[in-house]
C-alpha cells in the first residue's frame, strides 16, 4: 500500500505520518504543490491524500492531473477550506473523498480504508476478522456465518472500529463519525455508550469475542488479539 | 407629525396673536380716523351754525331740522372753549342706546351767547368689533390655507432631495451592494448632507467588509492548529503509558478541542453565507431532507423518548442551495431536540408554502433575541449558541423567512418557503 500525502503543515503533516505508518502503509510526504506534483507523475500511489492550499499551488490541479493521467490512485482531499463548492468541485474533479480540516486521525484511516476497498476489491468487498466478516456492499454482517442485524448506526460503529482496530479511537471522533459534517455532536456522546454497549450485545450473542473494550474516559479499543 | 405640518402649526399659533394685535391696532386706528372725520364734520356745521348766527336778529333757541344741531341764547360772556363729547342717547324708536358724538361750543351773540350744541350719530363700537374680527378672521383663513398650499409646494419641490435621502437610508442595509448614488441638489444643507452620508456609509461599508474577512480569515486561519492538535491528541490516546488521571486531562482537553473547532467551523459558515458563497442552487426536496435531518438525531429522539409527528400535506420542492438546507433543516431539528422534555414530542408540519416544527419543552426566556449569535438557555450546556443563528442567515439568504412564538406549551418555528416556487 502506498501513499502520499500532500501536506504544507509539518505538524500536521508528521501527525498523520505518524498515524498511517501504523497500519503498515508505506507512506511518502510532499510539504509543496510542486514536489507533491512531481511525485505524483514520477510514482505510482494507491491513494493520494491531498491539501488544496498549498504553496505553490491549488490542490485541485493535482487532482486534475491525476485524473488526466488516468491513474488508478484514490484521492482524499483534506483541506482546511471548508466549503461546500470546494467540496463539490472537488469530487466532480474526480477526488474519492473530501475530509475537511480538523479531522481525527481515526476519521482519515476509516476513510483511506473505505477507499482502498473500493478500489481493490471491485463489487468483491469483504472484511474479514477472525470470526465476523462484513459485506460492506450490502451492509451484512456475519458472525461464524451467523447474520447479525444491525442498525444503522451500529453497521458504521462497527465498520469505524474494523478501520481503527488495536487503536484507540475516541468519542468524540466517534460522535463526528457518526454525525457528519456541520452536526453539533456533544449532545451525541452520551449515545455513543448506548450504540457500542448494543453492538457489542449482538455481537457476542452470536457467539463473537468481545473485542470492544473500553478507554478509561477517552473512548475504546478494537483488539483483535485478546 | 412632518416637519412642515409642524412648521405650518407653529406659523399658524404665532399668526392668532399677531392679528389680535392687528385687530386691537386697526380698532384704535380706525375710532381714532372716524372721530378726527366726525369732528371735521361737527366743525363745519358749527361754522354754518356761525354764519347763520351772524344773520339771525333775535334770541330765540334754533333747532336744526334733522334734529341734530341745536343752540340756545344764553346770558352772559363766553366761558366754555369748543369741546368733543362722546355719549350714548336713547333711541326710542329702536329702543336702544346709540353713540352720538356731540360739539358743545359758545358763540358770542349781542349781551350773552349762543350754546352750540351739534350732535352726529357715530357708528357702533360693537358694530365695528364684529366688522374688524370678520375681516381679521378671513384674513387668517386665507393667510392659514396660503401656509397649507405653500408648505404643500415646499414639500414637493425644495424637501423632494431630502425626502429621496430619507427613503434611501431607510432603505439601507448594510452589507448589501447599492447603486444609488445622492444627486446633486440645489440646495446647499442637502448637498452636504448628502457628501456627509455617501463618506459615512462608504466608510461604514468598508469597515463592515473588512470586519466579515478578519473574521473569515481568523476561523480559516485557526483551522490548520486545531488540527493539529487534534491529530497529536490522536496520537496521544493510542499511548500505552498512560494512566487514568493523565486519560481523563486528555478528554478534557480533547472535548474543549473538539468544542473549539465546532465553534470555528460555524463561525466560518456564518462568514461564508454572509458571503454568498453558496450560489449553487437546486431543486431539494423538503420531505427527504426533513426525513434524513431526524435520522440523523434518531438516538437523541430514542434516548429522550421524543415521539415525532409528520404531516406532510404537500411534498414541496424548493430551489436552493443543498448543503444549506440540509443545515438549515438539522439545526432545526437539533433545536427542537435540546429544548425538549424527556416523554417530548416534534410535530412537523409541511405543506406548499411552509414547514412547521414544534417541540414541547419550556418557553424561550428572550424570544426576540433567539436568532441572534451567542444567544443560548443555560440548561443545555452543549450548545454554543449559533445554531440558530446559523438557520437566521441561510433564511436570509435564501430569501426565506423564518419567525418563532411560543403556543400551547410549544416552541413553535415557522419556515416560510421563498415565494418564488
Amino acid at each position: 500500500m502506498k501513499v502520499l500525502l500532500i501536506e504544507d503543515e509539518p505538524e500536521l503533516r508528521r501527525g498523520i505520518l505518524q498515524y498511517l505508518l501504523q497500519e503498515n502503509y508505506l507512506v511518502e510526504t510532499a510539504e509543496d504543490f510542486k514536489k507533491g506534483s512531481q511525485k505524483t507523475k514520477n510514482y505510482n500511489y494507491d491513494c493520494v491524500l491531498v491539501d488544496l492550499s498549498l504553496p505553490g499551488g491549488n490542490g485541485l490541479d493535482i487532482v486534475k492531473e491525476l485524473k488526466r493521467e488516468k491513474s488508478k490512485a484514490g484521492i482524499i482531499i483534506i483541506s482546511a477550506k471548508d466549503s461546500l463548492d470546494d467540496k463539490i468541485k472537488g469530487l466532480e474533479l474526480g477526488a474519492d473523498d473530501y475530509l475537511s480540516k480538523p479531522f481525527h486521525l481515526a476519521e482519515l484511516n476509516a476513510r483511506i480504508k473505505a477507499l482502498i476497498r473500493r478500489k481493490n476489491f471491485e463489487g468483491e468487498q469483504k472484511i474479514e476478522i477472525n470470526e465476523i466478516r462484513i459485506q460492506p456492499e450490502d451492509r451484512r454482517v456475519f458472525v461464524h456465518d451467523t447474520e447479525v442485524i444491525l442498525t444503522a448506526k451500529e453497521f458504521d460503529l462497527l465498520i469505524y472500529f474494523v478501520s481503527n482496530k488495536n487503536r484507540v479511537v475516541s468519542k468524540s471522533a466517534i460522535a463526528e463519525h457518526l454525525s457528519g459534517d456541520y452536526a453539533d455532536h456533544f449532545n451525541q456522546l452520551d449515545f455513543i455508550y448506548s450504540h457500542v454497549k448494543n453492538l457489542r450485545k449482538k455481537l457476542v450473542e452470536k457467539g463473537c469475542a468481545d473485542y470492544i473494550s473500553t478507554v478509561y474516559g477517552i473512548g475504546y479499543n478494537f483488539k483483535t488479539n485478546l | 407629525m412632518k416637519l412642515l405640518t409642524r412648521t405650518t402649526i407653529y406659523y399658524a399659533l404665532l399668526s392668532v396673536p399677531l392679528l389680535l394685535l392687528a385687530g386691537v391696532t386697526f380698532y384704535f386706528i380706525i375710532t381714532s380716523e372716524l372721530n378726527k372725520s366726525m369732528d371735521e364734520s361737527l366743525l363745519n356745521t358749527k361754522n354754518h351754525l356761525e354764519n347763520y348766527l351772524k344773520t339771525k336778529q333775535d334770541t330765540s333757541n334754533y333747532s336744526a331740522p334733522d334734529g341734530d344741531s341745536f343752540m340756545r341764547f344764553l346770558p352772559g360772556p363766553v366761558q366754555q372753549a369748543i369741546n368733543f363729547k362722546d355719549t350714548l342717547i336713547f333711541n326710542s324708536s329702536e329702543e336702544e342706546y346709540l353713540p352720538f358724538r356731540i360739539l358743545y361750543a359758545e358763540v358770542p351773540f349781542g349781551t350773552g351767547h349762543y350754546h352750540l350744541n351739534i350732535r352726529k350719530a357715530s357708528i357702533e363700537t360693537e358694530d365695528l368689533i364684529d366688522g374688524i374680527v370678520i375681516s381679521i378672521f378671513v384674513v387668517f383663513v386665507i393667510l392659514f390655507i396660503g401656509l397649507m398650499a405653500l408648505s404643500w409646494w415646499i414639500n414637493k419641490k425644495l424637501w423632494k432631495p431630502f425626502y429621496n435621502t430619507l427613503n434611501f437610508l431607510s432603505a439601507y442595509k448594510i452589507g448589501t451592494k447599492n447603486n444609488f448614488t445622492f444627486g446633486a441638489t440645489a440646495t446647499a444643507e442637502f448637498n452636504s448632507l448628502n457628501v456627509s452620508l455617501d463618506k459615512m456609509l462608504t466608510r461604514i461599508g468598508r469597515d463592515y467588509q473588512k470586519q466579515k474577512e478578519f473574521t473569515e480569515n481568523a476561523a480559516h486561519e485557526m483551522q490548520t492548529p486545531v488540527a493539529v492538535m487534534q491529530s497529536k491528541i490522536d496520537l496521544l490516546i493510542q499511548s500505552k503509558n498512560l494512566g487514568e488521571e493523565e486519560m481523563h486531562l486528555i478528554e478534557q482537553l480533547s472535548s474543549a478541542l473538539q468544542k473549539l473547532s465546532y465553534l470555528n467551523r460555524s463561525l466560518l459558515l456564518l462568514s461564508k453565507i454572509e458571503n454568498k458563497q453558496f450560489s449553487q442552487l437546486e431543486s431539494v426536496s423538503v420531505q427527504v431532507v426533513v426525513d434524513n435531518s431526524l435520522s440523523l438525531y434518531e438516538s437523541a429522539l430514542t434516548s429522550k423518548e421524543i415521539t415525532v409527528n409528520k404531516s406532510y400535506l404537500a411534498n414541496p420542492v424548493t430551489t436552493i442551495n443543498r448543503g444549506l438546507f440540509e443545515i438549515l433543516m438539522n439545526n432545526l431539528v437539533q433545536n427542537a431536540v435540546r429544548h425538549n422534555v424527556q416523554g417530548g414530542a416534534i410535530n412537523i408540519e409541511v405543506d406548499n408554502k411552509r414547514l412547521v416544527i414544534e417541540n414541547t419543552g419550556p418557553a424561550i426566556e428572550s424570544p426576540e433575541s433567539i436568532f441572534e449569535r451567542f444567544t443560548r438557555s443555560d440548561q443545555s450546556i452543549g450548545s454554543i449558541g449559533l445554531g440558530l443563528a446559523i438557520v437566521q442567515e441561510i433564511v436570509n439568504a435564501s430569501g426565506m423567512s423564518i419567525d418563532y412564538r411560543f403556543q400551547q406549551d410549544k416552541n413553535c418555528f415557522t419556515l416560510h418557503f421563498n415565494d418564488y416556487q
